[in-house]
């Protein structure tokens, strides 16, 4: 058994809790989220070959648990639990959202502040997992370009966007 | 579209990459902080990662078993050029209970003998051997070239037998290691006696001739353990008994082989996915896995296994992983001649 092998391993178990956390905050659901976790030491066990350098562990494993989150959505297609409400969710938000973009300052002041948090999670896909791993995984541009295989300008694009669109959501706004 | 900023926007990016220090951000964060992590989900990381180890652990075995097979093939191709006879010496294990059985002449020049094939119990382990070991049907010829060739023989088909019987032996001794360490394991996680009770392996060694005709075979030699279904593990041998050679794809299929094998595999893989409405199949690399990661089916070698059929085309067969996730099983495709 190689190094990189057993360092895996052990990366995969000190971390395991976050990677479930990101997974759960894609497919909303207890037994999918831990289905992703699984599907992902799996495919990374196997496929630990293509890890080329130790140095990439982190974001090639991210990549994986992330891919493996859209693809659970996308398998499910409409039919996840909490789609209903998402889209509940999402049709005011977009009114909020268009709100705050052509400015109507009074619809804004009022929201919560716990509801950027649900703002994040109903972003497109995109952008979300940029401003998830920026704000929540705490990882650096290039990283997150790593882990999504897009380049630098892309992920700075998704995350401006992303971001001007919650903006809404600050009590104060950005300068 | 291009995904591009200008300068302005990458100036107004920089201040709001600062918005984690905003308190709706903090809020936001400590709610993804707060998901609920289920209790299972230690042992589940865990139990999958050791899972993966052992079949790991296997596709290594497995790998230079094959790779001693082929260093026999070139040091005894050349030797073996016309042979005839051979005469297999009887080999026994003192240390077991064993019954021994022959079984009868297959064909004209070539048979199978089964001269190991024993059962025993041990340790809640029940060890069942079928094992083959091949020889070719005396003929009356005695003189001196005669006998020469035969030592030769006798060399090759030792080697064969010699290798059934490595890997024959290191199963068992692993299958028993592996049982152990899983019974250690229940009882130091506070299994009990009562809880045991009952649990047995069955280790199972035996083989199947899919092909015999004239001087040519084909046998598959499979290993189980009844505990776990993940180690089903098989051998192939390819061989004209006659000439004293394994018999390779491109034998079977002429110079083209690589091509030919290539092109079924990859029509016949597209046309089981057609036929998948329900998407329970999944190769790497092909449909929805597409473009996702880069360890697709891509070719066959020399290295690929293959067992020849009542038809005589050949199957060639991909171990559990290979070209699919674990659950799809041993792969194969029969390549028509």
């Amino acid at each position: 058994m190689s190094d990189v092998y057993e360092e895996l391993t052990e990366y995969i178990i000190q971390n395991q809790r976050q990677f479930y956390r990101l997974a759960y905050s894609y497919v909303r659901e207890e037994q999918a989220a831990l289905d992703v976790v699984q599907n992902a030491i799996v495919k990374a066990l196997e496929g630990y070959r293509s890890l080329r350098n130790r140095q990439y562990m982190k974001t090639w494993f991210y990549r994986i648990v992330v891919n493996e989150s859209l693809n659970v959505l996308r398998k499910a297609g409409r039919e996840m639990p909490c789609e209903e409400e998402i889209l509940k969710d999402t049709s005011q938000k977009e009114q909020l959202r268009q709100d705050a973009q052509y400015g109507n300052p009074e619809n804004v002041v009022t929201e919560k502040p716990e509801e950027l948090y649900t703002a994040i999670m109903n972003l497109p896909e995109n952008m979300q997992t940029v401003i998830k791993l920026y704000f929540f995984e705490e990882m650096t541009l290039l990283e997150i370009s790593t882990v999504t295989g897009v380049n630098l300008s892309t992920v700075k694009y998704r995350l401006y966007q992303g971001l001007k669109r919650l903006k809404g959501y600050l009590k104060e706004g950005v300068a | 579209m291009k995904e591009q900023l200008t300068p302005q926007e990458e100036e107004e990016l920089d201040s709001m990459m600062r918005l984690e220090q905003e308190p709706e951000f903090c809020e936001a964060l400590k709610q993804y902080e707060q998901i609920p992590i289920p209790d299972e989900l230690d042992d589940l990381v865990r139990n999958t990662i050791r899972n993966q180890m052992e079949r790991k652990k296997k596709t290594m075995k497995k790998t230079e078993h094959k790779r001693s097979i082929k260093i026999a093939v070139r040091t005894l191709g050349a030797l073996a050029a016309a042979l005839v006879l051979f005469c297999i010496p009887l080999n026994t294990n003192e240390s077991f209970a064993k019954q021994m059985q022959s079984v009868p002449v297959l064909g004209k020049l070539a048979q199978v003998l089964t001269i190991r094939s024993y059962s025993y119990t041990e340790n809640d382990t029940n060890v069942n051997v079928t094992m083959p070991e091949i020889a070719a049907k005396d003929s009356a010829d005695s003189d001196a070239a005669g006998v020469a060739l035969q030592s030769a023989a006798t060399d090759f088909t030792d080697e064969i037998n010699t290798q059934i019987s490595n890997i024959v032996e290191d199963y068992e001794a692993d299958a028993k290691a592996r049982f152990e360490e899983y019974k250690e394991s229940f009882f130091a996680t506070g299994g009990t006696e009562e809880e045991w009770a009952g649990r047995t392996c069955d280790i199972n060694v035996d083989y199947e001739v899919t092909y015999q005709e004239g001087s040519v075979l084909s046998l598959v030699l499979t290993t189980e353990e009844s505990w776990v279904a993940v180690y089903g593990e098989r051998y192939y041998y390819n061989l004209d008994v006659e000439s004293g050679k394994y018999i390779t794809l491109q034998d079977l299929l002429g110079d083209d082989w690589v091509q030919i094998c290539n092109e079924s595999i990859d029509t016949q893989i597209k046309e089981r996915l057609a036929e998948d409405t329900e998407e329970q199949l999944l190769y790497w690399g092909y449909g929805r896995d597409e473009d996702e990661y880069d360890w697709k089916f891509t070719t066959v070698t020399e290295d690929t296994s293959f067992y020849i059929n009542a038809a005589g085309n050949p199957v060639v067969c991909f171990p559990k992983y290979e070209i699919a996730p674990g659950y799809m099983g041993i792969q194969e495709f029969e390549i028509v001649k």
